[in-house]
């Protein structure tokens, strides 16, 4: 009887605790994916050290950051640099710079592919924007090996922003995920 | 009485044409601050090959520069870009005193027209984002 007894205890207790057990598990919320703009530090405002007295998401100045050194990089680099001219235009009667023209229009394109919210990518899309037949300064196709310097040229920026190996994978695998609209040769 | 109104007409006229005309001056002589909307980029290239160590006196005697902001010097390409205010420096003349000091021939490269017309696709804009540039533009002249 007595036997009986523990082992309706211990039935009992083993059943409290797996329906404990598996009632925390139901409650606990699956853990989202850090998205490679939160990884850059999200939201988060700080200082915009390009404009006094503006302030910028630490996202997008990550990114920022890592598409101007890239710009200078690309600007040097005669692989690809004769796609990106432009960028010598000077300041006149008021209009942006080539260069600020370029680097917003790509801090936005990064910005919206690595997973933030607050921003919104304008320009055309990527098949569009790289078809000679729909743009017209689209001076040609691209080939692959157009789209490997871009890359290259893109990590070389990323560690002299000191960006860690593992965002720079992550960065990688974003702009690749693009290439087979880029290049359409 | 017609001629009157003809006369006052003419004077409120002129007055407003002179309004415009002290706003304008105002507008187009006011100092321009400089930010990262008006800043340029410049390519020099060099008709010589460049080794590490000219290659860092280059980038420091840009950067010595007065408004001049960021310098990339790539050896291998023999071609140093770097970005500047135009209201403070003119880079065209800052290539030929490079040139001069680094005793290399180099020159500064502009594009032509036809070049920017076709060169970059991502600047290639929506009309959506040329309205947002407008705006854009208009609020910072506003600021400045």
């Amino acid at each position: 009887m007595k036997k009986a007894k523990i082992t309706l205890l211990v039935a009992f207790l083993g059943i409290v605790l797996a329906l404990g057990s598996s009632c925390k598990k139901s409650n606990s919320t699956p853990s989202m994916p850090q998205t490679l703009y939160d990884s850059l530090g999200g939201t988060a405002m700080v200082p915009d050290p390009a404009m006094q007295g503006a302030m910028i998401e630490k996202g997008r100045l990550g990114i920022r950051s890592v598409v101007d050194s890239a710009i200078f990089v690309i600007a040097a680099d005669t692989n690809i640099n004769g796609y990106f001219k432009v960028l010598l235009q000077e300041v006149s009667s008021g209009n942006l710079s080539g260069f600020n023209a370029l680097s917003k229009n790509l801090t936005d394109f990064f910005c919206v592919a690595t997973g933030a919210k607050n921003f919104s990518y304008t320009g055309k899309d990527m098949v569009s924007a790289h078809n000679p037949a729909t743009n017209p300064r689209m001076n040609g196709k691209a080939m692959n090996d157009d789209f490997d310097s871009f890359v290259a040229d893109v990590v070389v920026a990323a560690k002299k922003n000191g960006l860690p190996d593992y965002l720079i994978a992550r960065l990688g695998t974003i702009i690749n995920s693009v290439r087979s609209q880029v290049v359409q040769a | 009485m017609r001629s009157k109104t003809v006369v006052k007409s003419v004077l409120i006229t002129t007055l407003v044409l002179f309004v415009i005309l002290v706003v304008h001056i105002i507008w187009v002589t006011r100092p321009i601050r400089n930010n990262a909307h008006n800043i340029a980029m410049a390519r020099i290239d060099f008709q010589a090959p460049l080794n590490d160590a000219q290659g860092k006196a280059i980038t420091q005697w840009l950067y010595a520069q007065k408004g001049v902001t960021h310098v990339l010097c790539n050896t291998s390409s023999k071609i140093a870009v770097f970005t500047f205010y135009p209201s403070q420096v003119n880079a065209t003349q800052l290539a030929s005193q490079l040139s001069r000091y680094m005793q290399i021939p180099a020159t500064r490269y502009l594009p032509a027209k036809e070049e920017i017309e076709n060169g970059c696709p991502v600047i290639s804009v929506s009309t959506q984002q040329k309205i947002e540039q407008l705006t854009h533009w208009f609020i910072h002249s506003v600021n400045n």
